[in-house]
């Protein structure tokens, strides 16, 4: 077990951040801290990366305790947020070079290059001081500054925060590349439902400083939302009787469309099959909801989000 | 921790410090010219004063006041470089990447401290090469004086890492030690002798290490010879001084983890 967490606890005054969370992250896993803000996300990445010191509970890291051995707790781990910043006077390649010393990189010089060639970076753009750097190339760079650290786990804390859905993207998609490629244990924070879904193996939902729910992204939409829609349309129209007893609803649409609720599981195929043997169907596809249409039903926020438009992919 | 893995980030430091003192151009020559138009200004005066009568049997004031204004420069040099290298990563950003590294604090905090030393080391060769060359003070310069100078640093940049501790927790405690520090001026006999202070305040002087590190330089650099009392004081104040850094930012660092301060500018 990489990392393991058990009844963490922490207060800041009065407002009690973590309530003792317990959870364990295997070696080479992608795992997922899901929550609104204010769960208890940061300060629990904060206190795995030896930041922050805990009220109460336990927590290891590569199997060093973080409160009695945060130097070695140190020396295997990273961190990413969004928030990191480089020394704007300096060149993308002399801030490089300044932390690679700090962090005792031995060939450091290769590796940047490596990195900088997969993330699509050229020797031209480390010339340039990190002043006239844009928004997508320094967040390239923070990632080549712990990447070349080559540390086995990796904390990223809410990355994309502040980026443009595009640079947001395209990050994602330079952390998948990377993760394809290298072996690292990684845990990662945000309260974007889409990005935990689209990077992470494993997940827990973090609500006021407790989990409330682990396991992985599609068990937790079936566990949470045990409904699926089918949506269709019949070439000639026509009324819809179903006789399958897992169907819930069924509605006709103004558009001609028809949306059959169903409960999830194996009879979905049965249910197509009883459309399909019904008449001539047009685009009949199977949707599900998205995580986070599950994620605000669990923590409870469906008043908030009361009116807003049901969201199914 | 390995010397060699400590020289290797104090280089670091040094190479990124001189860097960024280059990248503003305009800046790095007035950090050149402030010294010589700092001793330049003091050489004069003390030559007034001396044309005018000077200090009497007691010595040249040209030669008094430019070995105080010399020290207290290499000095003030290393006590700001101290205590401000962590409050000034925080206001940056850069803050927690340099906390990351599997060091104590005191690393980092050190090593910009040590960059430091080599501004203090270029203000004082030029301070000493102008009043020499260009006024013709004569300073005699030991390698027993400069160890001395180089002692009277450490002492002082142990207390900058009290104060570098102290502002992790406290952001704004930094002004409050400024002003007393520059107060210091006052005490020390940098630009007047202590004797001539009112009795009160030479007791404060006398609680100062920089007071026995300016007399100490002072002697040898005029008479050759360091007094006894300030060899013995001031390596006692350097270790007083780098122990309390020690503790004061162990202390102040692990509230800050407790209360979630460490990153916070």
């Amino acid at each position: 077990m990489t990392i393991q967490v058990k009844n963490l606890e922490k207060t800041f005054d009065e407002t009690e951040a973590l309530k003792g969370i317990s959870f364990e992250v295997e070696e080479g896993e992608i795992f997922g801290l899901l929550g609104p803000n204010g769960a208890g996300k940061t300060t629990t990445v904060k206190i795995l990366s030896t930041m922050l010191l805990p009220d109460g509970g336990s927590a290891y890291v590569g199997g060093k305790n973080v409160v009695k051995s945060p130097k070695r707790v140190r020396d295997v781990v990273d961190i990413i947020t969004a928030r990191d910043k480089f020394y704007r006077r300096l060149d993308g390649y002399q801030n490089i070079r300044f932390f690679s010393r700090l962090y005792n990189v031995g060939d450091w010089k290769r590796k940047m290059k490596e990195y900088a060639d997969h993330l699509g970076l050229d020797e031209e753009d480390f010339e340039k001081r990190l002043a006239d750097f844009s928004t997508g190339m320094r967040q390239k760079l923070n990632l080549i500054r712990n990447l070349v650290r080559e540390t086995p786990i990796l904390f990223l804390d809410e990355p994309t925060l502040g980026l443009d859905p595009v640079s947001s993207r395209k990050f994602r998609n330079l952390l998948k590349k990377v993760m394809e490629q290298e072996e690292k244990t990684v845990i990662f924070t945000s309260h974007n439902m889409f990005e935990v879904e689209e990077l992470c193996e494993r997940i827990a939902i973090l609500n006021e400083g407790e989990i409330t729910m682990t396991g992985d992204p599609k068990e937790l939409k079936t566990d949470i939302f045990p409904k699926r829609m089918i949506e269709f349309s019949y070439k000639d129209g026509g009324l819809l009787e179903l006789e399958n007893e897992f169907v819930d609803k069924v509605e006709r649409k103004d558009d001609g469309k028809i949306r059959v609720y169903i409960e999830a599981g194996d009879h979905v195929h049965d249910v197509i099959q009883e459309i399909l043997d019904k008449g001539r169907v047009n685009n009949i596809s199977v949707k599900e909801p998205t995580l986070e249409e599950a994620f605000i039903k669990h923590t409870g926020e469906e008043e908030k989000s009361a009116g807003e438009v049901t969201s199914w992919r | 921790m390995e010397i060699k893995r400590y020289l290797v980030i104090i280089w670091a430091f040094l190479v990124r410090d001189w860097q960024r003192r280059w990248s503003y151009k305009l800046n790095f020559i007035a950090m050149l010219c402030y010294p010589i138009i700092w001793v330049s200004v003091f050489a004069l005066l003390g030559k007034t004063v001396d044309d005018a009568g000077g200090m009497g049997t007691a010595g040249s004031f040209s030669t008094y006041i430019v070995t105080g204004i010399i020290t207290w420069r290499f000095i003030r040099v290393g006590f700001f470089d101290s205590s401000w290298s962590i409050r000034w990563e925080q206001h940056i950003g850069t803050f927690k990447n340099i906390y990351m590294i599997p060091h104590h604090l005191l690393v980092p905090v050190s090593s910009t401290a040590i960059s430091g030393f080599t501004v203090s080391l270029l203000n004082f060769v030029e301070m000493w090469l102008v009043a020499e060359f260009v006024f013709g003070i004569h300073l005699n310069l030991t390698i027993y004086a400069f160890l001395f100078l180089v002692l009277a640093w450490m002492s002082i940049i142990g207390f900058g890492f009290v104060i570098a501790g102290i502002a992790v927790l406290y952001k704004e405690i930094q002004a409050v030690f400024t002003v007393i520090f520059f107060s210091f001026q006052f005490f020390c006999g940098v630009f007047f002798p202590i004797a001539v202070l009112p009795e009160p305040a030479q007791y404060i002087s006398k609680a100062i290490p920089i007071t026995y590190a300016l007399h100490g330089i002072r002697t040898s650099m005029n008479q050759g010879y360091i007094p006894m009392q300030d060899v013995v004081i001031m390596p006692i104040a350097g270790i007083i001084g780098i122990v309390l850094g020690i503790i004061t930012l162990n202390l102040c660092l692990k509230k800050a983890l407790r209360e979630g301060k460490l990153e916070r500018y």
